[in-house]
């Protein structure tokens, strides 16, 4: 009890903070609240061995407006994925309901985490797993889906939506976005290995060794395919669309919807020149060459392991939050695309001479302004920061969520016109915990 | 009198007290973007204090290791070129830990990987130090970017080199640069 309502008290302190925080920096955000979610913290009331939890993702039901929330459990040895809902903003949660009907069926994986779409009537998940093969130097994965028609309450047998399944080794398919496209589309992209061992085969039968590609630094580029459904999930069309070649083979890829249905995606790719800068296309049309969203020119020959964050406006205008890592300006950025498709000057939201790899999220408030959420503390550490970018897009209010030191991969989701919630995976304290913020905005 | 001075002191004190939370809150919000300088490690830096968990419990501290030239090796299980550096790093190892290299592996792979970590290690036969780093603090400390990033310390703590992205130890100008850094 004296735990708990230390614990309390804390949380109590932390709102006073972030009150005096919010004071301080004159931004437009007034209140910050720590969201308690009962069931990651132990063994819960339904049984369930939560040890860790992690990778997050979360939904609003567009039809109840409910909060629904994703992330993997496990005991280090066995991960699976769970499911529950909010009816009040996060105040009160739904008993947890296991998703994957295999078992394990799930790796944790951060960059690669599960992918949770809402749309009318639909829940969908859309998560990699994790399939050892001798031999290779990675494992591989597959492209799992299941749906819930009941509000999540039950789940379809989950299934695997790569086509690239017959005759040959499993191969990597993850880093994954996903997407309601309106009316029933669902379309989910990822990053996708067949070519890359396609081109590591034929340089092994020339006498190449394929696992050394010094000689081509795109020899491990990735593919990004996708794979779209038109009934909201009851069926998928029997081949994979293959959208973009040439990109960085272990960033995440972001989605989103424009105000026409056609979804967009934005990764980080492999520019012939060596740089690993953001770039954005329409999935569906796959209209045109992908748009360099800025010309960072990171080349890193190594693992960013850090994709963008996407969102588009009721103007059609795409904005894009990332991270880049180029010695002289590493940090996080924000840019938007007006009318021609163009990205403007990037906007430096944390600008050093290096910083180490962090993560950016990007959500918009319904009067048009963007959000990005990032773990990039001014002293180095990781701590979930909330930027509210001005209506001209070249300044930026920042907050400080209290209580989020250690955290990893921030996700923000708007609840309403003023209300947004910033999800991500504390890594503090020789354990993984999802923990979630509900931040509100001044109209 | 007395009653109106009570007003002011009451006055100075409240306003003295708004100015320093409306200070420490502008200092805790990091709304000044220059607070702190990131400048990339390079040769003849201290090498910063870092210490981690060693994947059998116990820990290394960098200070500890004084006296020996270090090769510090940042990297993760989902790095291709990590991956790939390995077998050098292992060689380099059996070449030169009697003469006084100590390799160290810092594995920034999150908590939730650790079994990965135990796989890749023992797939690889891997027996110089490995560091299971879940934090990634040797990524703050040495002011990374990604990985794998390396780097070479002197018997004096300072660094030597720095190599970003995949590198052979082995290699006649990497190898040179480790004798030299063992023969100081």
């Amino acid at each position: 009890m004296r735990g708990r309502l230390a614990a309390r008290g804390s949380r109590l302190a932390a709102a006073v903070i972030a009150g005096l925080l919010v004071a301080g920096c004159g931004d437009d955000v007034i209140g910050v609240v720590m969201v308690e979610l009962p069931f990651v913290d132990g063994r819960d009331a339904a049984g369930l061995d939560l040890a860790d939890s992690t990778d997050p993702a979360l939904a609003v039901d567009p039809e109840t407006g409910d909060l629904v929330l994703a992330w993997v459990a496990g005991d280090g040895g066995r991960w699976d994925l769970f499911l529950s809902r909010s009816a009040d903003a996060g105040r009160s949660w739904s008993d947890p309901v296991r998703v994957n009907d295999v078992d394990g069926d799930i790796r944790p994986h951060g960059e690669g985490g599960p992918r949770l779409v809402a749309a009318p009537g639909v829940l969908a998940l859309f998560w990699s797993n994790r399939i050892v093969v001798e031999g290779r130097r990675f494992d591989a994965s597959d492209m799992r889906f299941a749906r819930s028609t009941d509000g999540g309450v039950t789940w379809t047998p989950a299934i695997s939506l790569q086509d690239d399944t017959v005759g040959v080794e499993p191969r990597g398919h993850t880093f994954h976005g996903a997407a309601w496209g309106g009316e029933s589309d669902l379309v989910v992209a990822w990053i996708d290995g067949r070519e890359r061992d396609a081109r590591q085969a034929a340089r092994a039968e020339a006498g190449v060794d394929g696992e050394h590609a010094e000689h081509d630094p795109h020899a491990g580029d990735g593919t990004i395919y996708f794979a779209r459904s038109t009934d909201l999930g009851a069926t998928w069309e029997a081949e994979n669309h293959r959208l973009a070649p040439g990109t960085c083979p272990c960033c995440r890829i972001g989605m989103a919807r424009g105000p026409d249905g056609e979804l967009h995606a934005a990764w980080r790719k492999h520019f012939p020149d060596g740089s690993r800068d953001i770039a954005t296309l329409p999935v569906t049309t796959g209209a045109g060459e992908p748009v360099r969203v800025a010309h960072d020119r990171w080349g890193y020959p190594g693992c960013p392991h850090t994709g963008p964050g996407i969102a588009v406006d009721g103007e059609g205008r795409t904005h894009v939050a990332w991270f880049t890592g180029r010695e002289g300006g590493a940090g996080i950025y924000y840019a938007r695309a007006d009318g021609n498709g163009a990205f403007g000057e990037p906007l430096a939201l944390l600008s050093r001479e290096t910083y180490p790899v962090s993560h950016a999220d990007i959500a918009l408030l319904p009067d048009g302004r963007a959000v990005v959420a990032h773990n990039a503390g001014e002293d180095g550490a990781p701590v979930v920061v909330v930027e509210t970018v001005g209506a001209d897009g070249r300044t930026a209010a920042r907050t400080v969520v209290p209580g989020s030191g250690g955290a990893d991969r921030p996700q923000l989701l708007a609840l309403d016109d003023r209300t947004l919630a910033v999800v991500w995976t504390d890594e503090t304290e020789g354990f993984s915990r999802v923990r979630m913020s509900r931040l509100e905005w001044r109209k | 009198m007395m009653g109106e001075r009570n007003f002011w002191n009451g006055m100075a004190r409240l306003a003295a007290g708004c100015a320093a939370l409306a200070a420490s809150a502008l200092v805790i919000a990091g709304c000044d973007m220059d607070a702190t300088d990131f400048r990339a490690l390079s040769a003849g830096d201290a090498a910063p204090a870092y210490v981690a968990p060693t994947l059998a419990g116990d820990t290394v501290s960098l200070a500890d290791l004084r006296g020996e030239a270090v090769l510090l090796n940042v990297w993760a299980t989902w790095c291709g070129p990590c991956r790939r550096e390995m077998p050098a790093l292992q060689a380099a190892h059996e070449e030169w830990g009697d003469e006084g290299l100590r390799v160290v592996g810092a594995s920034i792979d999150r908590r939730t990987a650790r079994s990965q970590v135990d796989r890749f290690v023992e797939d690889h036969g891997i027996t110089f130090t490995i560091l299971h780093d879940a934090a990634s603090e040797v990524t703050r400390a040495f002011r990374t970017a990604g990985v794998p990033e390396t780097f070479l310390i002197g018997r004096d703590g300072t660094v030597v080199h720095r190599w970003v992205g995949e590198f052979d130890p082995t290699e006649a100008t990497e190898a040179a640069r480790i004798r030299q850094a063992l023969e100081r």
